[in-house]
C-alpha cells in the first residue's frame, strides 16, 4: 500500500507541472502585449513598461515561468486590477463558496445516484428499474443551467419556497440556515445531471457483480439478501464507481460555472466568467490554476480510495 | 413420480427430492434443464451425481438450496424435502437458516467463488456468526481451526490475506473450510476439483475423503468423472438431458452398469497402466434441452438403440438391490 501511495503521489508531480505550464501559457499565448491587455488601451507607455518589469515580461520566457511559479508557490498570484485586491484573497474566498455548492451537490449525487443505481439493478426489469432508468436518462439529457432556470421559475418565482439567487439574504442574512436555504436550488440543479451518470454506472456495475459467483456463495451462506447486496455485491461494485465519482466532482466544479451564473452564486465559476469579461488575466490564471489543481488532487484521492477498497489494486 | 426404490428404502432420507423440474426461459424458449428428478441422500451417505456438461446435475444441486437465478431459471414442479421441510415452498427465513448451516456448498471455481475484496477471515467469520452466537474473537478462533482442519499452513496469517494472495488449491481449501464452518449435515460439492491443476485435484479429493471419514456428513458430489466417484461415493446417480437415467451402489455400477449411457461413461475413464489404449469417447452431443426427442433422450447416441426406444416416455425402472435404470433393455451390450 505504501509503495502504491508513493508511486501515485509521484505521478501527480508531472501532471501539476503540465497544468502550471498551460496556465502560464495563457499569459504568453494571449494575442498582443499582456501588460497592455491588463492595463487597457489607454495606458501610458511608462505604466506598461513598469508592469512588464513587475511581471518579469522583459525577461526570456523560461525565466518568466520560473519567477511566476516561484511567486505562485508562495501564495502570491499577483493583484487583480479589476477588483484591486490580491488574487489569492479573491480566489480562496470564491472557491470556498464553490466548494460549498459543489460539496452539497456531491452529497446529493452520491446518495441519489448510488441508491437509484442499486435499486434499479436489484429490481431489474421491474417498474423501479424502468422508473430510475427513465429518470436517469432525463437527468442526463438536461443541461444543468436550463434545469436551474426551470427551478427558479417553479420553486422560487411561482411557489416562493426558495430565493431566486445569491448566497445570503441582503438583510440580516448570512447564518448557516440562510445559506442552506439559498443552497437548495443551485445544489440540486447542479447535482441532477451527475446523479444520472452515477445511477447508470452503479446500475450496470451492480448488474455485473450480482451475477458473480461470490454473490451466489454469499447467498449459500444463508445471509439476508440486503446483506448480500450491500456487503458482497455493492462492496465490489463501488470499487469501479469511485473513480467515476472523482471525475464527476470535476464535472461539478466545471458545471458550477453555469449554475453560479444562473443563480448568482458568488463562486469561482462566476468569478472566472466575470474575469474573462474584464480581461483580468491574473485573476483568470489564479482561478484556473486553483480549479485544475483541485481537480487533479480530487482524482488522486479517488484513486487512493479505490486502492483502499480493493486489495488487488495495491499489489498490481 | 415417486418410484418404489425410494419408497422401499429403510428409514427416512436426510434429503428427498421428488419430481424436481427446473426450467429456464430464454427469449421465449423453455429449456428443461432438470425434468422430473428424484434423488435421495441418506444421513452420512455420499452420493455422486454424474453426467456430461448440460445434463442438469449442477441445476439439480443448486435447486436444492434455491440458488437458481430467477429469471431465467425457475423450479416449476416437485418438492425438495430436508427431513420433512419442503425447501421449495419454505419461507425465505427458513431457507436462510438451512443455507450454510444444515446444507453447505462448495462450488466449482475457487477463483471466482470467494469475494475478492474481503479477507479470508472476514468471509469465514461472517459464515460462522450468521448461524452461531459467537463473539467476533471466538468466531475468528474457530475460523483458524477450520483452516487448520483443511491443512492450510500458517492459518493465523491466512485469515488476514485476500483471495488473490492464495493459489487455486488453497482457495478451494478455504471454500471447503467455510462450508464446514457450521457442521453441515449435507455438503453439496459442485465439481470442486474441475478448475484445478491435476496434482491439486488429487489433494482436494483426498481432503474430501478424509473429511468425510472424520466428520461423517452426507455428501452430494457432482462430477463428470467416474474415477472420482469410485474413490469417494457410496452411491451413484447418473443424469442425462435433465433426467436420472441410472442409480446404483458404486461397486455395482462399475461391475455391471445397466444403462448404456452409464456404460459408455465408465468406458471413458482412462485407467493408469493402460496407456496404449485409445481413449473412449461417446460420439455425438447431448440433445438441445429446448427440443428433446420423443422417447429416450440418449437414443440418437446409443449403441444398442432399437425402434421401441424412440416411442413414448421411458420410466426409471427399479431393478432390485437399490438399482434403477431408465432403459427398456437394461444391461444390453452391442
Amino acid at each position: 500500500m505504501r509503495a502504491y501511495l508513493i508511486r501515485r503521489l509521484l505521478q501527480v508531480v508531472p501532471v501539476l507541472f503540465g497544468v502550471s505550464l498551460l496556465v502560464f501559457g495563457m499569459m504568453v499565448l494571449i494575442p498582443g502585449d499582456p501588460a497592455r491587455a491588463i492595463l487597457g488601451s489607454y495606458a501610458t507607455p511608462e505604466n506598461v513598461a513598469a508592469l512588464e518589469a513587475d511581471l518579469a515580461l522583459d525577461q526570456p520566457v523560461h525565466m518568466q515561468y520560473v519567477s511566476w511559479i516561484t511567486n505562485v508557490a508562495q501564495g502570491d498570484f499577483g493583484r487583480s486590477y479589476s477588483l484591486n485586491r490580491p488574487v489569492f484573497d479573491e480566489i480562496t474566498e470564491r472557491f470556498t463558496a464553490t466548494l460549498l455548492l459543489a460539496g452539497t451537490a456531491l452529497v446529493i449525487v452520491v446518495l441519489l445516484g448510488l441508491t437509484a443505481g442499486i435499486v434499479a439493478a436489484v429490481k431489474q426489469h421491474k417498474w423501479q428499474d424502468r422508473a430510475f432508468t427513465i429518470g436517469a436518462l432525463v437527468g442526463l439529457s438536461m443541461p444543468s443551467f436550463w434545469l436551474g432556470l426551470i427551478f427558479i421559475v417553479v420553486f422560487a418565482l411561482n411557489l416562493g419556497w426558495f430565493p431566486t439567487s445569491g448566497m445570503r439574504s441582503a438583510f440580516g442574512g448570512g447564518g448557516p440556515l440562510d445559506i442552506a436555504h439559498h443552497l437548495v436550488l443551485p445544489a440540486t440543479a447542479l447535482a441532477l445531471v451527475a446523479s444520472g451518470v452515477i445511477a447508470r454506472i452503479t446500475r450496470s456495475n451492480m448488474l455485473e457483480v450480482l451475477r458473480a459467483d461470490y454473490v451466489r456463495t454469499a447467498q449459500s451462506k444463508g445471509l439476508a439478501s440486503r446483506w448480500v447486496v450491500m456487503r458482497h455485491a455493492f462492496r465490489n461494485a463501488i470499487v469501479a464507481i469511485v473513480p467515476v465519482i472523482g471525475v464527476q466532482i470535476g464535472f461539478l466544479l466545471g458545471g458550477a460555472v453555469y449554475i453560479e451564473t444562473v443563480f448568482g452564486w458568488p463562486g469561482i465559476g462566476r468569478m472566472l466568467v466575470n474575469a474573462i469579461g474584464t480581461r483580468d488575466i491574473l485573476l483568470v490564471q489564479g482561478g484556473v490554476l486553483l480549479v485544475a489543481t483541485s481537480y487533479v488532487l480530487i482524482n488522486l484521492a479517488a484513486d487512493i480510495l479505490q486502492a483502499v477498497l480493493d486489495p488487488r489494486i495495491r499489489v498490481e | 413420480m415417486t418410484t418404489d426404490i425410494h419408497a422401499g428404502r429403510a428409514g427416512d432420507p436426510l434429503l428427498a427430492v421428488r419430481g424436481l423440474a427446473t426450467h429456464f426461459t430464454v427469449e421465449g424458449e423453455v429449456f428443461r434443464a432438470v425434468d422430473g428428478v428424484d434423488l435421495d441422500v441418506a444421513r452420512g451417505e455420499a452420493v455422486g451425481l454424474v453426467g456430461e456438461s448440460g445434463s442438469g446435475k449442477t441445476v439439480t444441486a443448486m435447486s436444492v438450496l434455491q440458488l437458481i437465478p430467477d429469471p431465467p431459471g425457475r423450479i416449476v414442479d416437485g418438492s425438495i424435502e430436508l427431513e420433512g421441510t419442503d425447501l421449495v415452498t419454505a419461507s425465505d427465513l427458513v431457507l436462510r437458516d438451512v443455507r450454510g448451516n444444515r446444507v453447505a456448498c462448495v462450488f466449482q471455481d475457487p477463483l471466482t467463488t470467494l469475494n475478492p475484496v474481503l479477507s479470508i477471515g472476514e468471509q469465514i467469520v461472517e459464515m460462522i456468526r450468521r448461524h452461531q452466537d459467537l463473539s467476533r474473537k471466538a468466531a475468528r478462533g474457530r475460523a483458524r481451526e477450520l483452516l487448520e482442519a483443511v491443512h492450510i499452513p500458517k492459518p493465523e496469517r491466512r485469515l488476514d490475506e485476500f483471495p488473490h494472495e492464495l493459489s487455486g488449491g488453497m482457495r478451494q481449501r478455504v471454500v471447503i473450510a467455510m462450508a464446514l464452518a457450521n457442521d453441515p449435515e449435507l455438503l453439496i460439492a459442485d465439481e470442486p476439483t474441475t478448475a484445478l491443476d491435476v496434482t491439486v485435484q488429487a489433494e482436494i479429493l483426498d481432503l474430501f475423503i478424509e473429511l468425510r471419514e472424520r466428520l461423517g456428513m452426507a455428501l452430494l458430489f457432482i462430477t463428470h468423472d467416474f474415477g472420482v466417484i469410485s474413490e469417494l461415493c457410496d452411491r451413484v446417480v447418473v443424469m442425462y438431458a435433465g433426467k436420472v437415467v441410472e442409480e446404483a451402489p458404486v461397486d455395482r455400477v462399475f461391475e455391471d452398469p445397466r444403462h448404456p449411457y452409464t456404460r459408455r461413461l465408465i468406458d471413458c475413464v482412462p485407467a493408469l497402466g493402460q496407456g496404449a489404449r485409445e481413449l473412449e469417447v461417446i460420439p455425438g452431443l447431448p440433445p438441445a434441452l429446448n427440443r428433446l426427442p420423443d422417447g429416450c433422450a440418449f437414443a440418437p447416441r446409443c449403441d444398442v438403440v432399437e425402434e421401441a426406444c424412440r416411442r413414448g416416455e421411458i420410466a426409471l425402472r427399479p431393478l432390485g438391490d437399490g438399482i434403477a435404470a431408465r432403459c427398456i433393455k437394461p444391461g444390453a451390450r452391442p
